[in-house]
């Protein structure tokens, strides 16, 4: 079996012999610097080090993995690409470890400047070097991981196409979590934390936690490649990434509170819709939603076609459908605590789901994302704002989730509402099929 | 080799093709016309499983399009009306890579890439980068790339669009050869003439739906008939009466000076028929087969469908 040819692709865009041999003279040149102007001391070559890889890997990196995709698109190659007999995997590891090679092999430099400054200098500063260079380099993949699988995702929604503005938007996403992750390798290596009832130093937790979500962001990515070359996927893998989410944040939240604290599971539970509801509207946001492929899940629907059903379900539903069950389970089980606050946030969230959905729902439904998020902003904060302003504090229960029985009352009338708008403008936009063409042509 | 069977693909509020049945033998080279907007590009797409349609089935030598997407890729070579290179790559890097990703093992790569390069005449550019070439020579490429691992069916939206008189001569050249070596090809383009060159069918498509299958020469696909014309000295009356008792003689149209009617039967049918019309006193000065101009037949079907509407 021969070479990734995605792979090879990338080596022969990416590592020619000149790059090769400068851009380790480059960073030679670099440390040398430091070395001479630090006064022969490595505590600088050290902290540049790992500086350039985090720099190389999470921002140009990610930069590269971005770019991996969307230049397919911008350069008209990207329908070659789906018509080719690479699998879903192979296209996705050869874009993700191709386009970044050259990346790696800068880091393998740094890395070594690295460790040599480690083995002869002083380092009392940095008290875990082995763990912080591994932060740093799982984190740089985790930011290229992110946004190879931003990039995929923004492709599949299709729409307008800006590539230098896509790029800089998807590198920063990964760059921003990749600098967040780092940012625990220089807090204290005794600080300690319990994730349920293990108990575990920050550093590593956090190590672990990037290693685990590289990894479902590589899963992610092969994923809506797989769409993207007409794999038939169904929603099941996403539906495990929501469990793990809500095992992971629940972990967190029981273990930073008192075992003896009232209301432990309670607020466990408000912790994991927290991070269930964020999921919930990125996917909702970012999930192309073609009234055509509506209609279809409705036939599957009606016909009790499973297979149809499980491939054409949306994200962003499976979460929803995941947060609906979870307060269920949690009013049944602790005897309807928080119920109001818990349903009234389910039903707004529902609220918002048919507004985005009227607005994409339009004959010209161009940038209707956009416009859903400036009406949700009004709805969820300058409204309840004004109000809260105008001494009417009462009024906020009409606009968010509170544990109260005026906010479900809100939430259900508001959510009908909606649903009624887009109800009418379903039926007379995409109620059935359209009518074939009658334009000359 | 392609069977399209009642397909449809709606686009949000556009029902982009209706209901569209067609097919296509295997070695022939389906001309694909139709106005703008009518539904050509789409229904290429839907027969390189790139898109998912609403209803309806496309079968590439006997596999479902949409239910083996990856399958169908295999068998078949696509080129998009606007299409893009690897242009920091060499000529045979992008071969290279387009040979490689449809499955061609590393050691029959250079073979394959050889032969690409000889039959779309671009051996002497091998080295050259893609983003330097001429429009044509790009276009060339891309062709190489689309044929490299020789696929059962090649489809080409607007493959002539922007290349020169000359360029778009020896594509027809290489169309032909390719069908010559049993590949199926269906060839979107509003240039008519070029496509007469080397079309032996001609899918007329209209508001997402077929008006016309036929062969360029008027044959009806699957049918063996085909229209021919006698001329005459002199007219003469019985000349449609003639025609009309003669067996496999039908749609029979006098003209001055002579007739033009359909002839089911082979040649020696013909030989046959000339003979009875000399032996009746005819008068024949000319009998041959009627190859009507693919541009007025185009524009005659469509005036018809759009009258008819």
């Amino acid at each position: 079996m021969g070479l990734n040819p995605e792979f090879r692709r990338n080596i022969w865009r990416e590592m020619t012999l000149h790059r090769l041999i400068v851009a380790p003279l480059a960073l030679a040149a670099i440390f040398v610097l430091v070395y001479v102007a630090d006064k022969h001391r490595t505590d600088g070559v050290a902290y540049m080090a790992l500086t350039g890889i985090g720099l190389l890997g999470a921002l140009w990196g990610g930069r590269l993995a971005s770019d991996s995709v969307l230049s397919e698109i911008h350069n008209k190659t990207w329908d070659s690409q789906r018509m080719s007999a690479l699998s879903p995997w192979t296209l996705t590891w050869g874009k993700l470890f191709g386009s970044t090679l050259f990346v790696w092999y800068c880091a393998v430099f740094c890395a070594a400047a690295y460790g040599m400054a480690m083995l002869t200098g002083d380092f009392s500063k940095i008290k875990e070097p082995e763990m912080l260079l591994a932060l740093v380099l799982v984190s740089s993949f985790l930011a290229q991981a992110v946004a190879l699988f931003s990039s995929l995702v923004s492709v599949r929604k299709g729409g307008s196409f800006m590539l230098a503005q896509e790029k800089t938007a998807y590198t920063l996403l990964g760059a921003l979590t990749a600098f967040a992750v780092i940012s625990f390798g220089y807090a204290d290596v005794n600080w300690k934390m319990h994730w349920y009832s293990y108990e575990l130093r920050v550093i590593e937790f956090t190590f672990i936690s990037a290693v685990i979500f590289s990894a479902w962001a590589v899963i992610g990515s092969y994923r809506v490649m797989a769409e993207e070359l007409q794999v038939k996927n169904t929603f099941f893998v996403w539906f495990i990434f929501n469990l793990f989410i809500v095992v992971y944040v629940f972990g967190i939240a029981v273990g930073a509170m008192p075992l003896l604290e009232q209301d432990i599971i309670t607020k466990s539970f408000i912790a994991a819709f927290a991070v269930l509801g964020v999921i919930f509207y990125a996917a909702l946001f970012s999930e192309r939603k073609n009234p055509v492929a509506f209609r279809s899940m409705g036939k599957a629907l009606k016909a009790v076609d499973l297979d149809g059903l499980f491939t054409l379900v949306p994200c962003w539903m499976v979460t929803f459908c995941l947060i609906a069950a979870l307060v269920i389970v949690h009013s049944v089980v602790m005897g309807g605590e928080k119920a109001f606050l818990f349903f009234s946030g389910l039903f707004f969230a529902l609220r918002d789901t048919f507004i985005v959905l009227y607005l994409n729902f339009s004959k010209n439904p161009k940038r209707a994302d956009a416009a859903a998020v400036v009406y949700l902003l009004l709805i969820a904060f300058v409204l309840p704002l004004i109000l809260y302003t105008a001494g009417i504090e009462e009024a906020r229960a009409f606009f968010w989730a509170a544990d109260s029985p005026y906010a479900l009352a809100a939430g259900v009338l508001e959510a009908a509402a909606a649903f009624v708008l887009l109800k009418v403008r379903w039926r007379k936009n995409y109620g059935s099929v359209a009518a074939p063409i009658e334009q000359e042509g | 080799m392609i069977e399209v069977d009642s397909l449809s693909f709606e686009y949000p509020g556009v029902l982009a093709l209706d209901n569209v049945s067609l097919s296509i033998e295997k070695g022939s080279i389906a001309a694909l016309v139709g106005p703008n907007g009518a539904g050509k590009t789409t229904l290429l797409r839907c027969m390189a499983a790139l898109e998912h349609p609403i209803a309806g089935t496309v079968k590439i030598g006997g596999v479902d399009a949409h239910e083996d997407p990856r399958v169908c890729h295999k068998k078949i070579g696509y080129l998009r009306d606007i299409f893009g290179l690897y242009d920091d790559l060499s000529v045979e890097r992008c071969i290279t890579y387009a040979a490689a990703s449809h499955g061609i093992a590393d050691a029959a790569l250079p073979e394959a890439v050889k032969k690409a390069a000889a039959r779309l005449r671009i051996d002497n550019h091998l080295l050259a980068k893609a983003g330097v070439l001429s429009r044509g020579l790009r276009q060339r490429v891309a062709i190489a790339q689309a044929v490299v691992h020789e696929p059962a069916v090649l489809i080409l939206d607007e493959p002539a669009s922007g290349l020169d008189p000359e360029a778009r001569h020896t594509l027809s050249g290489l169309f032909l050869e390719l069908s010559g070596q049993g590949m199926t090809l269906i060839v979107s383009s509003h240039i008519l003439t070029e496509l007469e060159e080397y079309s032996t069918h001609m899918i007329i498509l209209d508001k997402g739906r077929v008006v016309s299958s036929s062969g360029v020469s008027g044959k009806a696909v699957g049918d063996e008939g085909a229209y021919f014309t006698v001329e005459l000295i002199a007219p003469h009356a019985a000349l449609e009466n003639f025609l009309l008792s003669v067996d496999g003689v039908s749609n029979v149209s006098v003209k001055p000076g002579g007739a033009v009617f359909m002839l089911r039967g082979d040649a020696s049918t013909q030989a046959e028929l000339l003979k009875r019309l000399v032996g009746q006193g005819f008068g024949v000065k000319g009998f041959y087969e009627t190859r009507e101009n693919m541009h007025e037949s185009y524009l005659k079907k469509i005036k018809e469908t759009r009258g008819g509407a």
